[in-house]
């Protein structure tokens, strides 16, 4: 692996110069949206109340998770040991796929700082109430799942010990939520 | 009592004295905006040289009800559909979802906000009449009991079967509405959204929506199941059951 040198971080490249162009944009349409309102930021209007990256929300975002929950099942239920190298970088990049969206909807939602109500009124006939619950609690299960790294990181063995224990159940859970997830974005 | 309202659109004249009723009584800002927005909650459409009154039509299973995930629009039990500014979490599923496409959105503020028509709900759950139906010059708008709307509604046009079109917009709408409409053209010609609207459209999502903990148990019990199946096998599966035995006494 190439050795990280301090210096290298701040040497100037094409590509850092359109990275930060790009967050300056960002974060100033950000700035729009946060204190002026979602209508001068994104120009949706009740028409189109909802924008096109919700799709690429889903496509992206979930769809990269969808790799995280089948290949733990493939390599844990169903014993392929073929596929365990790529379980690590596999929980990771579904990890991260969820963070994406979650992110994504604090910037989608108009009052983002009641998204906690998702977990005190329900409204059981609603499938965003279904795809709320899935992303809030596989993005839990995929951070335990990757909380193994860590773990034999920092030399925690009983918690090492007691992670290889719970694998099944969380290799399981994935799964039960990544079905309902899934299948409930068609609606 | 269910309450509802009878909108001829016969009698319609256009004077948008509804419109700015209903601004007083839900204290909505006085600019009037020419369609529906989240601070106009009534507006008058002119179409084929006809005017009427469009605002929500309150229905019997809404979807806007169905669809959202916390909570904030709720049928309540006298009829009107009200919103909870304070659970809403800003999703704009209901706008989506209305088949009216009735509620809408504050865009421009940080703060937002969804609009509609609330039909009163303060003034009719204290016995009275809805605001713009009580200002109504004509008649056009008139309110009360539903069932009694919807006999006198038939009525008319079985006094007048030459003026109106033989169809109560709202009797079968999406399941029925609490706002009914009579009116001289076809209704779609008079722009109103006509195509598959006779079913209830909660019922297509809540068909999938109550299997799901009969899906997850099932998948559940499964996975693990196969869990516990294939790992024996990896564990036993090249032994004889005497060595099993004997495995399984030093665990």
């Amino acid at each position: 692996m190439a050795e990280i040198k301090l210096g290298n971080i701040f040497k100037i490249t094409f590509w850092k110069v359109v990275a930060i162009g790009f967050g300056l944009v960002s974060a100033y349409v950000a700035y729009i949206r946060y204190f002026r309102g979602l209508g001068y930021a994104t120009h949706l209007n009740d028409q189109f109340p909802w924008g096109f990256w919700i799709g690429f929300d889903v496509i992206s975002g979930v769809g990269l998770a969808a790799g995280g929950f089948t290949i733990t099942a493939l390599v844990y239920i169903f014993n392929i040991k073929k596929f365990k190298p790529i379980v690590r970088s596999v929980v990771l990049t579904a990890f991260l796929g969820y963070v994406l969206v979650i992110v994504g909807l604090m910037f989608d939602l108009g009052k983002w700082y009641y998204v906690w109500h998702a977990i005190f009124y329900w409204n059981e006939h609603s499938v965003m109430l279904e795809v709320a619950w899935c992303v809030m609690l596989y993005t839990t299960v995929l951070l335990l799942e990757f909380s193994l790294t860590v773990f034999e990181r920092m030399k925690w063995d009983k918690l090492v010990k007691l992670h290889h224990w719970l694998t099944p159940l969380l290799v399981t859970l994935g799964v039960m939520f990544s079905t309902l997830h899934q299948s409930s974005l068609g609606s | 009592m269910n309450p509802g309202m009878l909108i001829d659109i016969t009698k319609c004249i256009g004077c948008e004295a509804c419109s700015r009723a209903c601004k007083e009584a839900n204290n909505l800002p006085p600019e009037m905006d020419p369609i529906l927005t989240w601070k106009t909650w009534k507006v008058i459409v002119q179409q084929k040289g006809l005017f009427y009154a469009k605002a929500c039509m309150h229905c019997d299973n809404p979807t806007c009800v169905s669809v959202c995930p916390v909570g904030a629009m709720k049928k309540t039990e006298l009829g009107p559909v009200v919103y909870h500014p304070e659970i809403c979490i800003g999703c704009r599923y209901c706008l989506q979802a209305c088949p009216f496409r009735i509620p809408k959105y504050e865009w421009n503020n940080p703060t937002p906000v969804v609009g509609k028509c609330i039909m009163c709900y303060g003034r009719v759950s204290a016995g009275k009449p809805t605001a713009c139906s009580s200002v109504c010059p004509t008649g056009a708008t008139i309110f009360g009991n539903h069932d009694d709307l919807l006999r006198e509604a038939k009525q008319r046009i079985g006094l007048n079967p030459n003026l109106y079109v033989d169809h109560i917009y709202g009797e079968k709408e999406a399941g029925g509405t609490s706002i009914l409409y009579l009116a001289p053209l076809s209704f779609a010609e008079l722009g109103f959204n006509t195509k598959g609207m006779e079913q209830v459209f909660p019922a297509l999502t809540w068909k999938v929506q109550k299997e799901i903990p009969k899906v997850f148990s099932i998948t559940g019990v499964m996975m693990m199941g196969l869990w516990w199946i294939i790992n024996r096998r990896e564990k036993y599966g090249d032994k004889t059951p005497d060595e099993i035995d004997e495995m399984q006494k030093h665990q």
